[in-house]
Formats: structure tokens, sequence, C-alpha cells
């Protein structure tokens, strides 16, 4: 092994067989850190670069074991649950040995490079057989660039097929080396409105479109994706919008995704101990993304799907149409 | 250097979904299953008894062909108006001959006999004493049982008067007992010496056969008598040259003529069934008049002589089936085998002679499985398809996907399935897909990977070809089609309890820690880990002798007083032999013993290795202690213990004694010898049998309590499987590399939304034949998701066709009792995307 199989990085989840994350079965590499701030995010525990103490209400069993064993006293058992002082945190992972129901958890662990090829061959007979491989994903890959690099480069060597998951909100320089290491590129392209791109995603959209365009001009293959949320992405006009973006632009589109937003994340937030904006915020109809996927499909594009767990139509939506 | 690309492409197999049709006749069959109850029927009883009285002093092969004669000759039989294939055990809609030979103590005779006339439910009954009475209703629940008592007053007569009584004291059942006394193989407080974790049932007293259909399609029971007359010459003139001796030949002389005695009987029941679509021919009119004509024609001709077209193997296919499970009465099992390489050459010339149509032949074979679905309550009558033939090439074939086809359409109707054999490279991944998209519809397939079955069946003594020419018994196991007698699955030991047994120096749980063997060693004398695996080894060894004697006491029963005619002329070899399959007539015998539970006794491993040798949290003392007393005070020990290493996530540590325990068990199995000759072969599955049996185990150092579920087949525990399916199958396939070739099950789960599109098919497709790639030998999936089971435990009457493999059998989800129902949703929490 290489110098740079010594590299570590911060990841927080490995994901076996991944049947979401592009061709085949594949594994997925969670790495922590994102640029941008979507208030859908679906991996919240993805978005800081650091390492996050969480704790499972339904796992505890009121032992306080961990209160005893926190050498900074920063866990404090409340009828409300568990309050963990996140400043005084610093996720030394005492508390987590210490608790015997396994209610603690620090999601983030630094891994080397050599760890994580070890961990996502141990599947590369389904990744024949499928023609899947590994995704890495996050969180943002490119936040965490030379790990990143050093992963993509080892897994090359490896032969296994390889899928950035980006959401392009990094400089191109960053992104670049990656991109060119990568066999397909997942992309994400939200919001095609300027001023809204920015207030949601906290990120100019400027970047993610340039971006999106380096990358077709070095002839990558790829695959773009919008999760569809109600009241932020899901307006006719916003798909449309990517979609013509897509056709004019982006020749080296295979797929066009749309992902069904869901709330089964809504329990993630509360254990990072944040609010989570979105919460209550309703599911789309199977109706809703097929008559989204058909406006797509208006502007020139032949390669759309749609996506994810929808809602049944209440019997009023479904007497009105 | 670069190592070339893996993956190239992402594999693109396109399903095309052939259409829903399914005829109106067909529809009401398979309405008329989903919605009735299985009912009671004394007919075979009533018969043999008759017989039996009428035989006494006879020998025992004559015996048992005259109560087979006397049934067929005497049973009502009925033709539905909506068949075209005919033939059935019982004219009520769905019931099953009881087997009294094996045991007064069955569920119908008790409950018909203890709730007749009382007004009295099935569930009150089992209400007031549940904790005797639950277990003897097996692994059905009281709404099974519920029409048993429901019977005339004259069969309530004949039940308690002339069956029971003759019986009492001849069946398999008590004999066994007498024997096993006589044997030291019962205490003195008259409990068996089953509480050291073995079992030996009698009913079924036997069943795991393929029956010999394909010798009947060849000869027809006509040609079956004359090769037994043939045979009993030979047999004669060796006898009077003196090269046989009297009692053998005698022997074979008894046998050979209840051949002959029993299929003439078989051509009788089908010229009976013919006589009858006649006279229904009279009174009807237009085209059913033509049909009815038709099945006569069928049925002057097969079974006694092979057939001449595609309807009448398939008549003669299902009939052969109905006699020999009349034959065994109820609850044995007994498959067809390959009835796709069977069926294939007849369809084959009738398309080209233009005799039949695609669509004729698919309804034939809808019409089929139906009747497979009838015909059981409880064994699955699996058909085997797809595979490779004796030449090792590819056999699947236009009747394979037909039978895939039917099943999907009728949507798994059957309390049976199909076992689809796959043959890595040769079979085509076409006819895989085609297996997967069946699971967008139903359950009730089970994948089989061919080259690890083989080369198992090779090892236990088959002949290439015969070992090509599998087929897949009961659950899950795998025997040659039509040549052996294999008792794949009645006799087996239950890890959890040998564990239990070596933890607690000989006591157990279900008899309130009441000492029931000699401790190999106390449990403070295991110092090191390496102590503690040396003791499960002895207790397992001896436990696994306990049950190889007691399984050769009740195979000498059988052999002596019950044998097998009907299913012995079928079979190859016991013509040849002059022997029935009860004394190894069969070209191959061998036996079996399985087991239960391989996850929770592997946790247990691994947790206590974790727990008391390397973090030192709770001395082997102490931890019996609290498994004794259900972890009572201890939740915080227990909650560690469920967090210690667990199998099925591709950990090595864990797997490493996942393979140790397989294969200390897969060697004291191998150990011995089958009396009749032939191995004793390992297997590992459970029907519903975890669950029954996870109530006489107490708690385990897993951190399961007592009386809870054990794993079933070699799936990991409910819930412990956290890396994902793929993670699963690395775990599983380890376990596979053992020869535990009498069969091993993997359950998995598939949700039904994954696979909507061809993308997710592919990917189904190809998850399995990533586990065959590392040697996994089975799996099957329930294409389930937990709310569809939730919301069928609160509104059953919308899921009256839910079926659900449970190990090899597929149940109605809703006739199973809620604790095997918790169970499937438990273990649904883990789902494939
Ligand atoms: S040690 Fe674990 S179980 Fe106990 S209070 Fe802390 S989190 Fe809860
Ligand atoms: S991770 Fe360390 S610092 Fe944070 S709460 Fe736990 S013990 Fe305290």
């Amino acid at each position: 092994m290489t110098k740079s199989s010594n590299l570590s990085g911060m990841v927080f989840n490995i994901q076996r067989h991944s049947t979401e994350d592009g061709p085949g079965i594949r594994t997925t590499v969670f790495l922590k850190g994102c640029p941008l701030q979507c208030p859908w995010c679906h991996n919240p525990e993805g978005m800081k670069m650091q390492p996050q103490l969480v704790w499972y209400e339904v796992r505890c069993i009121g032992a306080t074991e961990c209160i005893k064993a926190c050498p900074k006293s920063a866990l404090q058992l409340t009828p409300e649950g568990m309050l963990i002082n996140r400043d005084a945190c610093d996720c030394c992972g005492d508390c987590v040995k210490a608790c015997p129901a396994g209610a603690l958890e620090v999601l983030g662990r630094r891994v080397t490079v050599e760890e994580v090829v070890k961990e996502v061959m141990r599947d590369k007979v389904f990744y024949e057989k499928s023609g899947g491989g590994v995704t890495l994903s996050g969180g943002e890959p490119a936040m965490q660039s030379e790990f990143s690099l050093a992963l993509m480069q080892a897994l090359h060597q490896q032969g296994v097929h390889i899928i950035l998951d980006t959401s392009g909100g990094v400089s191109w320089s960053k992104l670049q080396p990656l991109v060119r290491l990568a066999d397909l590129v997942l992309y994400d392209i939200k919001i095609i409105d300027t001023d809204k791109h920015l207030e949601y995603t906290g990120i100019p959209l400027q970047i993610v479109l340039d971006n999106a365009r380096e990358i077709a001009k070095l002839g990558k293959p790829m695959w773009v994706r919008t999760p569809v949320v109600p009241g932020y992405t899901d307006s006719e006009g916003n798909i449309r919008g990517i979609a013509r973006f897509i056709k004019e632009h982006l020749p080296m589109v295979e797929r066009y995704d749309l992902l069904a937003f869901n709330n089964t994340c809504s329990a993630k937030y509360r254990r990072l101990g944040r609010g989570w904006r979105l919460e209550g915020l309703d599911m789309l109809t199977a109706e809703d993304m097929e008559s989204l996927a058909e406006a797509a499909r208006k502007e020139g594009l032949d390669f759309v799907h749609w996506s994810g767990m929808v809602r049944r139509k209440t019997p009023l939506e479904a007497g009105s149409s | 250097m670069k190592a070339a690309k893996v993956a190239v492409s992402q594999k693109e197999g396109k399903v095309t979904r052939e259409g829903e049709y399914v005829p109106e006749r067909i529809k009401r069959m398979r309405e008329r299953l989903l919605t009735t109850t299985f009912k009671l029927d004394i007919e075979r009883a009533k018969y043999y008894t008759r017989a039996y009285k009428q035989t006494e002093g006879q020998p025992p092969c004559f015996r048992a062909a005259k109560g087979l004669e006397e049934t067929l000759r005497n049973i009502p039989i009925r033709i539905e108006d909506e068949e075209l294939i005919v033939g059935s055990k019982s004219t009520k809609d769905w019931a099953d001959p009881i087997y009294v030979e094996a045991s007064t103590g069955q569920p119908h005779i008790i409950l018909a006999l203890s709730l007749y006339g009382t007004g009295k439910s099935v569930e009150e009954w089992v209400a007031e004493a549940a904790e005797v009475r639950g277990g003897a209703l097996g692994a059905r629940g009281p709404s099974f049982w519920k029409e048993m008592p429901n019977i005339s007053k004259e069969e309530y007569r004949e039940l308690k008067e002339e069956i029971v009584p003759y019986w009492k004291d001849k069946t398999v059942h008590v004999l066994k007992l007498a024997a096993w006394r006589e044997n030291g193989i019962i205490a003195e407080d008259g409990s068996t010496r089953a509480l050291e974790g073995w079992f030996v049932s009698d009913v079924p007293p036997q069943g795991h056969v393929t029956v010999g259909i394909k010798k009947v399609l060849d000869m027809g029971f006509k040609g079956i008598a004359r090769q037994a007359a043939e045979r009993l010459a030979a047999f004669r003139e060796d006898f009077e040259k003196g090269k046989l001796e009297e009692k053998a030949y005698l022997r074979k002389k008894d046998f050979l003529e209840a051949v002959q005695i029993v299929s003439s009987a078989v051509c009788h029941f089908a010229e009976r069934y013919a006589r009858l679509a006649e006279e229904m021919a009279q009174k009807a009119e237009g085209r059913r008049r033509q049909e009815l004509l038709e099945i006569a024609e069928r049925l002057w001709h097969v079974p006694a002589e092979p057939p001449r077209n595609f309807m009448e193997a398939v008549q003669a296919v299902w009939l052969t089936q109905v006699v020999v499970l009349i034959s065994y009465g109820g609850n044995s099992i007994t498959c067809p085998g390959r009835v796709d390489q069977f069926l294939y050459p007849y369809y084959k010339r009738d398309i080209e002679a233009g005799r039949i149509t695609r669509e004729q032949a698919l309804e034939a074979l809808m019409e089929y499985i139906v009747k497979l679905a009838t015909n059981v309550y409880f064994g699955p009558n699996n058909v085997t398809i797809g595979g490779i033939d004796k030449n090792g090439e590819d056999a699947v074939n236009e009747v394979s996907y037909l039978f895939l086809e039917a099943h999907r359409r009728l949507k798994g109707c059957g309390r049976s399935g199909l076992a689809v054999r796959i043959f890595p490279g040769k079979t085509p991944r076409e006819f895989l897909l085609k297996a997967c998209e069946v699971h967008r519809d139903c359950a009730g397939v089970a994948f089989y990977n061919d080259d690890v079955v083989i080369k198992g069946l090779l090892e236990d003594g088959y002949s290439l070809e015969d070992a090509r020419n599998y087929s897949i018994v009961g659950c899950a196991e795998p025997t040659g089609t039509g040549n052996n007698n294999g008792y794949t699955a009645t006799n087996g030991v239950l890890l959890a309890a040998v564990l239990e047994l070596v933890l607690n120096e000989g006591r157990r749980y279900p008899v309130r820690w009441k000492q029931v063997a000699q401790p190999v060693a106390p449990v403070s004398s295991f110092k090191t880990f390496e102590d503690l695996k040396k003791a499960i080894e002895e207790q397992l060894s001896r436990s696994v002798e306990a049950c190889v004697k007691a399984g050769y006491l009740k195979d000498q029963v059988i052999a002596e007083h019950y044998p097998l005619p009907l299913l012995s002329a079928t079979i190859e070899g016991c013509v040849e032999s002059g022997e029935d399959v009860t004394r190894g007539g069969a070209r191959y015998t061998h036996s079996a013993i399985g087991n239960c539970s391989l996850a929770t006794v592997v946790d247990s491993l691994a947790a206590i290795k974790w727990a008391v040798f390397d973090q030192k949290l709770v001395t082997m003392e102490e931890l019996a202690e609290c498994l004794r007393n259900n972890f009572r005070g201890r939740e915080d020990l227990r909650q560690r213990l469920l967090r210690a290493p667990k199998y099925g996530n591709d950990d090595p540590s864990v797997d490493e004694l996942a393979v140790w325990v397989t294969d200390a068990y897969n060697k004291a199995v191998r150990k011995h010898r089958f009396w009749m000759g032939g191995v004793h072969r390992p297997y590992m599955l459970s029907s519903a049998t975890h669950v029954a049996w996870g109530a006489t185990v107490g708690a385990t150092p897993d951190g399961r309590l007592a009386g809870m579920p054990l794993s079933n087949g070699i799936t990991p525990s409910n819930g412990m499987e956290r890396n994902g399916l793929t993670a699963v199958m690395c775990s599983a396939a380890k376990v596979c590399a053992v020869p535990v070739s009498d069969g091993t099950i993997l359950n998995a789960i598939v949700n039904p939304l994954s696979i909507k599109t061809d993308e997710g098919l592919n990917k189904f497709a190809s998850l399995i034949e990533g586990y065959f790639a590392l040697g996994g030998r089975q799996v099957q999936f329930n294409p389930i998701s937990k709310e569809m089971l939730l919301d069928a435990q609160e509104h059953p009457e919308d899921y009256l066709d839910l079926m659900v493999k449970v190990s090899g059998f597929s149940f109605r989800f809703i006739d199973l009792p809620k604790r095997v129902q918790d169970d499937i949703i438990a273990r649904t929490e883990f789902q494939l995307s």
C-alpha cells in the first residue's frame, strides 16, 4: 500500500447493499461535511465535518452509566430526554462505551483509505454480478477532497466501478480531480431559480451550473437528480427549467431522476439536537411524481425516472381527478 | 497497473409481463380453496381399519396393500364442474385422509373426539389448558382446526368406536414408545429423553420423498405390475435353486405381490373416475359433455398405461401423487419432483402436432398447481423446475417457464411452491429473472444453487447423473428423483437445547431446571473458551447418538408393521430388489438429522466469548445463573449481550464460530452410518418449529429471553443483521461450505416496491447470483413489507391469499398463530432497500 492508503477521512456510514445510488448493487461511503444547507437534507448527520454524539431514546434504559463516564459532564438525563451539552462534548466516546444499551453513538469515525477499501471490497462479487460498485456520497465528498481522491485512486486500482455523488457546491479545482476518476457522476441540481437556490442551499446557483458544464466538457457520464420537495422544488417550472438546462448544456447526461421527498428522517434531526423546518410536511402522490416526470420529458428528455416513497391520494383528491 | 474494470455495465435483462388472465373455472377453484377451512375426513381410516381387522396375522406388505385396495375401491369420489384434471384424496373440499397407523393422538382426532357435540370451540378448548393444548396443534393456530368437530354423528361414532379403539395399541407412536422403553430411551419418570435435545417424530412417520412419477409415466401401473410379477418369478427360481433363503424369499414375495395388488387397485381407482365421468357426460350438454368424455378417455388410459399426450401426462402426474398420498394418509410429504422435465416431451410433441396451444398448457398447469395446494394441509409439495439435466446441460424448457407463469398468475395460491434450480453460468439469466418477477406478486419460490447441491449429493454417494437429476423434497431437501428413500426431515437435534444442557449441567428450562442428562462437565470447569467448545461437542455428540438410536427403533417399527408398497412400486430399485423402501429397497437410502437455531447458538457463543473471556464482564457461573433467572434484575447485562458481535454481519470472528458449530454438528451426524446403509445427512431448516421450540428453551447468552423464538434455518437472529443483505449472504455462504447436504434455508425479505422496475428486478437477480457465486446453497424471499403484515393482522379478510414462506412451507399468513405472525413481522424489519 502506498502512503496515501494511510490517509484518513471522516465517514459516517458505509452502507452495503445499497440499491438506490446508481447502477447495480453498490456500497455507499458517506463522508461528513457539506457546503450546502438544504432544509430538506436527508442525511443531516452529513452536514457537519465533525463527529456528533446522538442519543436513541427508544434504546435507553435509564442506566445513567453514561453520565458517570463522561469526563466533561456533558450529559444530563431529563424528563424530556438526554440533554447533550454539545459545546462541552468532544465526542471522546467514553459514554458510548459505558452505555450497556447502545443508546449513544458517535456519528462519524476516522477511517483510513485502506480500511475503507477493505470494507467495501467484501461485496466485490455482488458488484461483478450486478454491474455495481462503490459510490462516494455524503455530505459532499469534495469537502474531504484529499481523502476522497486517495480513496478513489485505491478503488480504481481494484478495478471497481466508482460513482461520485456530488452536490456540485464546491470549487472546480477541488471537484475536478475527483470527477476525472469517477466512472459516473451523480449530480444534484435542486433549484433552477437563482435567488431561491441561494436562499435554500446557501450556495450560488452559478457554481453548481458551471461545475455541471465542466463535467460535461470532460465527457463524464452523468445522472442528474432532483429531490422533489413540496413547496420547495416541486413546481413544474422548476423541473422543466432543470430539464431544459440538461437538454441544452449537458449532453453526457444518461438519466434524470426525480426523488420523492419523505419525512422519515425527522428523528435524525431530533437526535442531532436540531429542529427540522420540514417536520410534518406531507409526501407527494405517485400522480404528482408522474406528472413532474412528464413535464421533464416534454423538454425533450427521454430518460426521466422517478422513485421514492409516495402517499396515497386522499379520497378528496381521488374524487376530483 | 490498473486492473481491468470489474463492472462494465449494469445488467439489464428484461422481463415482459405476460398477462394476468386466469380462466374463470380456475378462479373459482382457487377461490374455493382460499375461503374454505380444513376438514376432517375419516374415510381412509375407516377402510384401512376394516382391512387390517380382516388381515390379522398376514404379512405386512399384504396388509398395507389390502388397506389401500379397500380404500381406493370404496372412498367416495367426485368430479367438480370446473375440473378437467380429476382425482382427489377426499370429497370434502379441503381435507386430508387420516394416517391413523401413525398415531391416534393427532390433532384432527383429538379435536374431533374431545369437542364433537360439546358446542365448545377449538379456541375455548385451547384456552382452558393453553400450555399443553396449544402445543398439540403444531404449527397451526386454532382457527385452522376449527372445523374438526363438525362431523356427522356416524363419522363420530365410527371414529370413536371402531377406528381409535382398534389402533390404540398398534400405532407407530405406541410401538415406538414401547421400543424406546425397552431400550432405555425413556426415563424412569416416563418422560422421553427428548429433553436431551433431540426429536424423532412419528407424524409424518416418514414421507419426505419424491414419488417415482417418471417411472409411472414410462411404464404405467400395468407395466409396474408386470415387472413385479417377473421379479417374483425370478426370485422363486432363486429360492427353488437354493440361492435365496426362505425368509428373504417370503419377504420379497409378500412385497412383490403387494405391488401387484396396489398397482391394480390404482388402475381400478382411475377407472372409477372414468366411469363417473361417462355417467356425468350422459347428463351434461354441449362443451361440458365433451370435456367429461375426454376426462373419461384419459382415465381409461392413465396411469395404467403411459400417457399419449400432454393432458394425459398431467393427469397421470397428478393422480399418481394423489394415490401415494392416500396410501400414506394425510400430512406425509411426498413431492412430485422435476415435473417440468417429465412433461416437456409431451408438451413438445403436442405443440408440434398442433394438438395443444401454449395457453391450454398454461391453464392445465394452473389447475395442477391449485390441486397441489388443496393437497396438503401441512407439508410442502414443491415442484422442482429448471437446473441441468443428467448430462450437465441446461434443462430449462418451456414448461419450466409455464410453471413460473402459472404460479405468478395464481398469486401463489399454493401451500406448496416451486423449487427453482439455478446452475450458475448454465441456467439462462432470463429464467432467473422470470423467477424473480414472481415476487412482484407473491411468494412461494425458493432458489437452489445446482453447483453446491450436486456436489453435496455426490459426497452422499449419488452417481453424477443421479445427482444432476435431483429434486427438492419437503422444505428444502435435495434428494435423487424417484430413486430413494431419504427420510429427509423427521429426526433432529435442537442446538439451543444442547447449549442449555452444557450451561446448566444437564438441567433444562421446560422442566423447571430439573436434571435431565448427565452433565458433560461442570460450568465452573470452563476455564477457556476452548473448554466450553469441547463440552458442546461432547453433548452434541451424545444428543445426536440418542437421536440416531431412537430413529432406528422407530424405523424398525415401520419396516415391520407399516411398509409402503405403493410408494415402493414407483421408486427405482424396490421392485428390482424385491424390497420395500422401508427396508432399504430403493437405489439410494439415507437418513437425516436436522437442527434448528444455528444463529441463536452462534450468537450465544460469540456473546460468551466476548463477555466472559475477552471483556470479563461476567463469569461463566454468573452468566448461567442469570440465564436461569431469565435476566431478572440484569437487564443491563442482557443489553450488553445483545450488542455483542452477531452472526449475519460478515464479521469473520463470528462467522468462524458459525462454521465451527456447523462443522461439529456435521461431524457428529456423519459419524453414524444409517442402519439400512447410506449416510446420515445434516440439515438446517425449521418450519414454524423455531417458534414452537423457542417456547421450550430458556434465556440464551445472546440476550434472547426465555420462551422467545429461536433463529430459523441458517438465517441470522431477528433484527441482528445490521450490515445489509449482502453481508448476511457472505456469512451464510460460509456456513454453506460445510456439507449440510440435506438442506439449508436462508430466509430473506424483498420489498415488492423495490422490484417494480426492470432495474430493481435485475438487482434482485444479481443478488441471488452473488450469493450463489459465494457458495450459497439455497435462498428464499418473502415479498412483503412490515406495514402489509400489520395490516393483515388487523384485517385478515383482505388478505385471504397472502402467502408467506416459513421455512419450506408456504403458509397462508392469516392461518398462522399470532406468535409465528409476530416472528415474521420482526423479520421484515430488515428489507432489501
Ligand atoms: S448509559 Fe445508556 S441507557 Fe443509561 S442513561 Fe445513558 S444512554 Fe441511557
Ligand atoms: S462523547 Fe465524551 S465528551 Fe461527549 S458526552 Fe460522551 S463522554 Fe462526554
